[in-house]
């Protein structure tokens, strides 16, 4: 038996930590290879998201914990998500007062009286991982791209810093990293949802407002939420593709 | 005869330049695209590589349920509410369950893949009035199942009981009979 202490509690501590198919996931995960690991195809999967506005308490937790999983620099104008509040006048739907302190990152303050007839509503918005990107067809040296499994990337080490992909996006979901001057944008949790893990936004949104979900996995809840909800994208008259679905969007959002 | 040669080598200047011109940038191409570049579309292969290996700062709900089931689920106080479904183990009704059943640890706990690594690191935070007031603040918008909580109107009922909410809510079965 030449297996010694040590390396019997690593390995069992693996298999506690992460069980089956996981744990031989991890080795190549660990050795830099996560490509070449046995259980994740990327052309098995179609990623996108669920946003149901009905359930958003505005609490900014997914600010925050988008921040903190993907090293997102904490200054004004740095978001891969954020969360606006619309007030909207009943008798004046053109003109909807939106407000985003900070992105919610902070939540957010009173700022209306209960029963001056308002409406207001939450609405987290990200990257809507568009199927058919404005964003990937403007960059000049292909730093940024969709994945085999549908998520809109950026690839730091090409980027140049041009900006034509923060001007591109109709959601103004990019921002220029300033401490290295290249684009960046949500990853969908990339480096999660190839390793079974949820996004970190889903991970903590307290009400449930936010689901990952996998649009080419039949078993996968999103189909029948789509089917059951009354469900729209943001600027569907763009032909993005946007793959955000949103519940109980409000006509007024832009 | 001598003319149309001495034409010629004006062309074969121009033609040995633009060869030389196509070598160099075929030698520049080689050099700076990757060679990964384009096996999957019009981008470096690699590059989906070194985002999947980036570090997780949430390690997810499984993870803490590893070590931490009894936290989790704690022994259940008489008002639990309703009976538990026999083989599930889960509550019959989700709306009497007296739990914060739908968070997961981290959405108040915060990141904790590094405690995980090394359980010394980044012990769990516990809970303050601000983190509580964080979802359930009243406020304008939030929909009206969220339950919600005027904290000055909360303190003024019984101000000497009510300055720390986890003085009467326990933070995993938060419901109270007050």
């Amino acid at each position: 038996m030449d297996q010694n202490r040590r390396a019997f509690l690593q390995d069992a501590g693996k298999f506690i930590l992460l069980t089956g198919a996981a744990t031989l996931a991890w080795d190549y995960v660990v050795a830099g290879a996560p490509e070449q690991a046995p259980n994740y195809t990327a052309t098995d999967h179609w990623w996108g998201m669920i946003i149901d506005i009905d359930k958003c308490i505005g609490s900014g937790n997914c600010v925050r914990a988008c921040k903190a999983e993907n090293d997102v620099p904490l200054e004004e104008g740095c978001f891969r998500t954020w969360v606006e509040r619309y007030r909207v006048d009943p008798d004046d739907l053109d003109h909807p007062r939106v407000d985003s302190p900070n992105g919610g990152y902070d939540g957010f303050a009173e700022i209306g009286t209960p029963g001056d007839g308002m409406k207001v509503f939450f609405v987290p918005k990200m990257c809507n991982q568009c199927a058919d990107s404005p964003c990937t067809q403007v960059c000049p040296v292909g730093a940024t791209f969709r994945s085999p499994d549908g998520v809109i990337l950026v690839d730091k080490t090409r980027c140049l810093g041009c900006r034509y992909c923060v001007q591109a996006c109709p959601y103004g979901c990019r921002y220029i990293d300033p401490r290295t001057h290249t684009a960046d944008k949500c990853t969908l949790c990339y480096h999660r949802i190839t390793k079974g893990l949820t996004t970190a936004c889903s991970e903590v949104c307290p009400t449930g407002a936010r689901q990952l979900v996998d649009l080419k996995n039949p078993k996968d809840p999103v189909h029948a939420f789509i089917r059951d909800h009354k469900i729209h994208v943001l600027k569907p008259n763009l032909a993005t593709r946007s793959k955000v679905y949103y519940n109980g969007l409000d006509g007024v959002v832009r | 005869m001598g003319d149309r040669f001495h034409h010629a080598r004006h062309l074969l200047r121009v033609g040995a330049v633009l060869a030389l011109g196509f070598v160099a940038f075929l030698f520049a191409r080689s050099a700076l695209v990757p060679s990964d570049f384009g096996v999957y579309g019009y981008y470096r292969a690699g590059a989906l590589n070194d985002i999947r290996a980036l570090p997780i700062a949430y390690a997810g709900r499984a993870a803490c349920v590893d070590c931490h089931e009894d936290t989790y689920d704690p022994p259940e106080p008489e008002d639990a509410g309703s009976a538990k479904h026999p083989a599930l183990g889960i509550r019959l009704d989700p709306a009497k369950d007296n739990r914060h059943s739908k968070l997961r640890c981290e959405a108040c706990h915060g990141p904790l893949q590094k405690h995980i690594d090394d359980t010394e690191k980044d012990v769990p935070k516990v809970a303050s009035n601000g983190l509580c007031l964080g979802c359930h603040r009243l406020l304008i918008g939030r929909p009206k199942d969220q339950p919600q909580v005027a904290p000055a109107d909360h303190k003024k009922s019984d101000p000497q009981k009510r300055t720390e909410c986890v003085s009467c809510h326990k933070p995993h079965w938060p419901k109270t009979d007050a």
